[in-house]
């Protein structure tokens, strides 16, 4: 086994335990990371982050 | 889960306005999205310069996810997040990554501390785009207006 495979290895198992925590603990997961544009008539030009 | 970036677009009630004329809004509202999404996906930065003691190989795959290479720029194939939808009255786009680790590389609020300060954020890319995103659609709201006023697309 090559150092690139452990680490690609050791890197999903890490990943795996994070997920295992945030589940846990009920913290959010943020997989998906986006920006978002939202063409709307009721709200002033702003940029803004929100976590849905 | 999602940790969005939002840039919102006033439109000032076109939307509204242009009610009766749904396919040159439609028409206008879609290559405006398009042109906006290109902006976002151009300025996606270059990947920072690896640690001086690194010595792992770069697979690309988080540049790859979002639609670029490790030079930045739209040097890949299509974002894994890269949508338009029509939602009412108005339209909404999405650029990103689904990729599993990324939230961990560029996430606002969630970049890991070895990674804080070398890797850009999500936000920098809004940031970057915003201004000329905005101007995309003052555009579009002009020509519309225009349309209104009976002088065509």
């Amino acid at each position: 086994m090559s150092d690139k495979e452990l680490a690609d290895i050791v890197c999903r198992a890490l990943l795996a335990i994070a997920a295992g925590i945030r589940k846990k603990y009920g913290l959010p997961d943020h997989k998906n990371i986006t920006v978002e544009i939202r063409e709307t008539d009721s709200i002033a030009l702003a940029q803004k982050e929100q976590i849905d | 889960m999602t940790s969005n970036n939002v840039i919102e677009i006033n439109d000032h009630g076109l939307s509204k306005r242009m009610a009766q004329f749904p396919k040159e809004f439609d028409a206008v509202s879609n290559a405006t999205m398009d042109a906006s999404l290109l902006i976002l996906w151009e300025n996606v930065p270059p990947y920072p310069a690896p640690p001086a003691d690194s010595s792992y190989t770069r697979t690309g795959t988080h540049g790859r996810k979002l639609g670029s290479d490790v030079g930045g720029g739209k040097s890949g194939g299509t974002p894994s997040i890269y949508t338009k939808k029509k939602l009412g009255g108005s339209f909404e786009g999405r650029f990103g990554t689904n990729l599993e680790y990324s939230q961990y590389v560029i996430g606002d609020n969630t970049q890991a501390a070895q990674h804080q300060g070398r890797w850009y954020q999500m936000k920098d890319i809004a940031e970057k785009s915003k201004d000329k995103i905005i101007k995309l659609w003052n555009t579009a709201a002009e020509k519309m207006a225009r349309f209104l006023d009976g002088k065509g697309l």
